[in-house]
């Protein structure tokens, strides 16, 4: 028999804000979290605008961590928002059963050392090429060897399991913009199966970074509106020109129903759908017909067992690319027909950008405290319609609405599509 | 521990590009025999020349996997590799991808830490000095005009799945794992647990890896955990297990896998390589943590899960195939993890490590760890743990060493612990109908 997983702890650290009230309250008020960056000197980039997380103070989590020096901007987030996770659960650390306790984490990567690489180009730049044996030596001289390591994404889910005790199972996948979502589907399954009880899932992520911003702007993926930082990320808006980067962590305490109840936890909500597919067309679009995003939206309501008219709300993946958001447009009419217009749909990252692979964790997290207080959070800068856009977006300003079963989709560039289902928890 | 094991699942395609050969026979053959396919990568400049040994594949050309040459071009070299291991795997196993339900083909890869080529991220950059230094925004207009426009994709971890997707028009689950060295055991073992939960009834699983890049030296390098480069010959390096072990040897390549539930393989009529019967996984090893303790604690819970999954007791196990990475603590580690976890039966199991065959190949290793053990039940026989002479007292289990080994595996036990996160543990036996 599969067990029941419900959510016992969960929290976000956003450029709306650090922790999940505080990003939940700017989401109902409609506010933007998009600005000029200011990480680094980006005068000339096509794109000069993100959703940066403000006001972070490692010391104010964890102040002692052992390593807290040298962790990537990935690591941080994520034992940030573990942290508060972990708070709000009430979960006693010193009662977990470690083996039985894991993490699975869709981090991406850490932030590059695109300075220290670049002091290494120079002095190693022969004409056209790089000498190696210069490069080498170079490298030694300007590299940092725990920054380097912490340029890898497992780097989260291994600090998060060494901080808290979670010793059990443990992965970490980076399926672009998939990724959180696929691990919270992934960590759902392990304890659903019964290989673990508890799981810290979600994700980190920023690519608020040269080699980040430069990479999105050739694939001319990037929203280039630096004149109104606030107004640049617009879903379904038929001026929508590319998505605008966010960064931050969503993290999630799943646990076993039963385990759960029997230390009378608080029940934020249960997970009862993941649907995961691969639309197999090309790596630079996504199908137009959006065959990979029907099949995972189709997978994960057949998980749960029920019916599209169950469906209160969808948080889209709503981008605000071209391409994005006319096919997942596609895609939900194809799957729900008439139903859609009693499904309001709305994209998030109209307010908090796009967190890459930490996006999905933290909208799923923004679907539990829509169902909790019963508020759909708004797709803002929705000025001008797109015909080919449609649905009913919830536009601009939030909605009052009883919400039970929620929907909340991630498709990844390179077209790996998850889809997942929460509803209210009722015992 | 309850848990539920709906449905037996088999391996029917092995695929492999490996610096002791390519294809499953070529690489059996050879780590047979003993070959070590590690050799010094020249990294040549005006004033010398520095050489790191490294397990390289040579004599790869991707163009020989992927009729797209469009789509060979945004394609990094762990992704050519990927793609091609997947195509024999496919081929090996004798799967009609046409005939079948797309949607019920999954793919699970392993990917590692992808770094761009040097000299094409090296140009704009060195086009960006004023004055002798560096000026970023200099750089943003001639990176727009020097890098191709798809440039961030031949650096992204999905892109070997999203490949192989694509090329073999699978449909179904799709995932991307990033544990460094055990994140192509858990591919495949995740690919397991889908085909059990019937999201999917074959699976393209494994992983690629390419650790011989300049930046992923420099990483061992400056960790520290690189082997002694003062010495020159491989059979003094490469020696896991061995007093004489210094560090890490970079390696390469990729190694993928078809499964399938038992029934599509019967109904088939495919060779059967071995079932899998458990599976399970760890973490929390973080780089300040120095202590062997803490490591094999956490190494033993892989193992310890795997083995409550599979529902069998450590004296059944024939046969490990270990992570044997050749690092100083990593090694002294998973010996003391398989005390801990298999207790009095280890004293007699063979153990074989292939990192110095073909050095740490990373999201390799685990599908390459799992074919090994695969080809042993087949045949019979064990691969030696090359270079193995003066063994650490340790690591005083028995390590198979000198020659191959004739010994009968039905049950074996497959494992990789990554020394900077997490461990991966497969059990396989033989499938006798």
């Amino acid at each position: 028999m599969n067990r029941r997983v419900v959510v016992t702890g969960m929290n976000m650290i956003t450029p709306l804000g650090i922790g999940m009230e505080e990003t939940w309250q700017a989401m109902q008020a409609g506010k933007s979290g998009v600005d000029y960056i200011n990480r680094f000197d980006c005068e000339t980039f096509q794109t000069r605008i993100a959703g940066q997380v403000k006001n972070f103070n490692f010391d104010d989590f964890l102040p002692d961590h052992p390593d807290k020096d040298g962790l990537g901007i990935h690591s941080k987030y994520s034992l940030a928002a573990t942290k508060l996770a972990i708070d709000n659960s009430g979960l006693d650390l010193e009662k977990i059963n470690h083996r039985r306790a894991g993490v699975y984490l869709g981090s991406g990567e850490g932030e590059f050392d695109f300075f220290g690489f670049t002091d290494c180009i120079l002095d190693s730049w022969d004409e056209n090429q790089v000498d190696l044996h210069e490069f080498f030596k170079a490298g030694q001289k300007y590299l940092n060897a725990f920054r380097e390591l912490e340029h890898d994404s497992n780097r989260p889910a291994a600090h998060i399991a060494s901080q808290f005790g979670f010793y059990g199972p443990n992965s970490n996948c980076l399926t672009a913009c998939a990724a959180s979502s696929q691990a919270i589907g992934e960590a759902w399954s392990t304890i659903r199966r019964g290989d673990a009880e508890l799981m810290i899932t979600g994700g980190s992520h920023s690519m608020i970074h040269p080699l980040g911003v430069l990479g999105f702007n050739l694939l001319t993926a990037l929203s280039t509106q630096n004149d109104d930082p606030s107004k640049a990320s617009k879903p379904f808006d038929i001026k929508r020109d590319g998505f605008v980067l966010g960064e931050g962590s969503g993290i999630l305490v799943l646990e076993e129903l039963e385990h759960a109840k029997a230390r009378g936890a608080r029940i934020w909500g249960e997970i009862i759908g993941y649907g995961s597919s691969a639309d197999a067309f090309r790596i630079t679009d996504a199908h137009p017909e959006g065959r990979g995003a029907i099949d995972a939206i189709k997978r994960a309501l057949k998980r749960a067992g029920i019916q599209p008219e169950e469906i209160d709300y969808i948080n889209a993946h709503g981008t605000s690319t071209n391409v994005n958001d006319t096919v997942e447009t596609l895609a939900i009419k194809s799957v729900f027909g008439d139903l859609v217009e009693k499904i309001p749909v709305s994209s998030v990252k109209s307010m908090m950008g796009h967190l890459i692979a930490a996006a999905g964790a933290a909208e799923l997290i923004t679907c539990i405290l829509a169902m909790r207080d019963g508020i759909i959070p708004p797709t803002i800068n929705y000025n001008d319609p797109d015909p080919q856009c449609d649905l009913d977006y919830v536009p601009n300003a939030c909605r009052k609405k009883e919400l039970n079963t929620v929907m909340s989709n991630s498709f990844g560039f390179g077209g790996q599509n998850v889809a997942l289902v929460v509803r209210k928890y009722i015992s | 521990m309850t848990m539920d094991k709906k449905k037996r699942i088999v391996i029917t395609g092995m695929g492999l590009v490996t610096p002791i050969g390519i294809g499953k026979e070529s690489f059996w053959e050879n780590a047979l025999a003993g070959t070590c396919g590690i050799k010094p990568l020249k990294m040549e400049g005006k004033n010398g020349v520095t050489e790191i040994l490294c397990g390289q594949v040579e004599g790869f050309n991707g163009r020989k996997f992927v009729e797209n040459r469009k789509s060979l071009k945004v394609m990094s070299k762990d992704m050519q590799m990927s793609v091609a291991a997947a195509k024999l795997a496919v081929d090996d196993s004798g799967l009609d991808l046409e005939a079948i339900d797309s949607t019920q083909v999954g793919v699970s890869i392993g990917a590692g830490m992808i770094h761009s080529d040097l000299d094409e991220l090296g140009l704009p950059i060195a086009e960006s000095c004023e004055d002798g230094k560096f000026d970023i925004n200099k750089f943003a207009k001639q990176a727009k005009t020097l890098l191709f426009p798809l440039w961030l994709l031949k650096q992204l971890p999905n892109m070997l799945a999203s490949h192989i997707s694509i090329i073999n028009n699978a449909q179904g689950p799709s995932n991307s794992l990033t544990t460094s060295s055990s994140a192509g055991l858990q591919a495949i073992g995740e690919a397991d647990r889908i085909i059990e939960r019937d999201d999917a009834r074959w699976f393209i699983c494994g992983g690629a890896d390419h650790k011989v890049h300049p930046l992923e030296i420099l990483k061992y390098k400056l960790l520290d955990l690189l082997y002694d480069t003062s010495k020159n010959s491989v059979s003094d390096v490469a020696c896991a297990y061995d007093k004489r072990r210094t560090g890490i040897i970079p390696g390469e390549g990729a190694v993928v896998v078809i499964i399938e539930d038992l029934q599509s393989a019967l109904d088939r009529k495919a060779e059967i390589y071995g079932e899998i019967i458990g599976y399970g996984s760890s973490g929390g090893i973080t780089v300040s943590d120095t202590d062997p303790e803490k490591y094999s604690y956490i190494e033993s819970i892989s193992i310890l899960n795997a083995l409550d999954d599979a529902g069998i007791t450590p004296d059944q196990i024939d046969y490990i195939v270990g992570h044997g990475s050749s690092s100083v603590v990593g090694d002294k580690s998973e010996i003391m993890a398989y005390k801990k976890a298999l207790g009095d039966a280890a004293q007699n199991i063979p153990i074989t490590s292939l990192v110095p065959m073909v050095g740490f190949n990373g999201a390799a290793l685990g599908g390459l760890n799992l074919v090994c053990a695969l080809m042993a039940m087949r045949d019979n026989k064990l691969v030696p743990t090359l270079f193995l002479e003066d063994p650490d007292s340790e690591c005083d289990l028995d390590i198979v060493r000198g020659k191959y080994r004739d010994h009968k595996v039905s049950i074996a036990m497959v494992n990789t612990f990554d020394f900077a996160g997490q461990g991966a543990t497969m059990i396989v036996k033989k499938y006798e109908g």
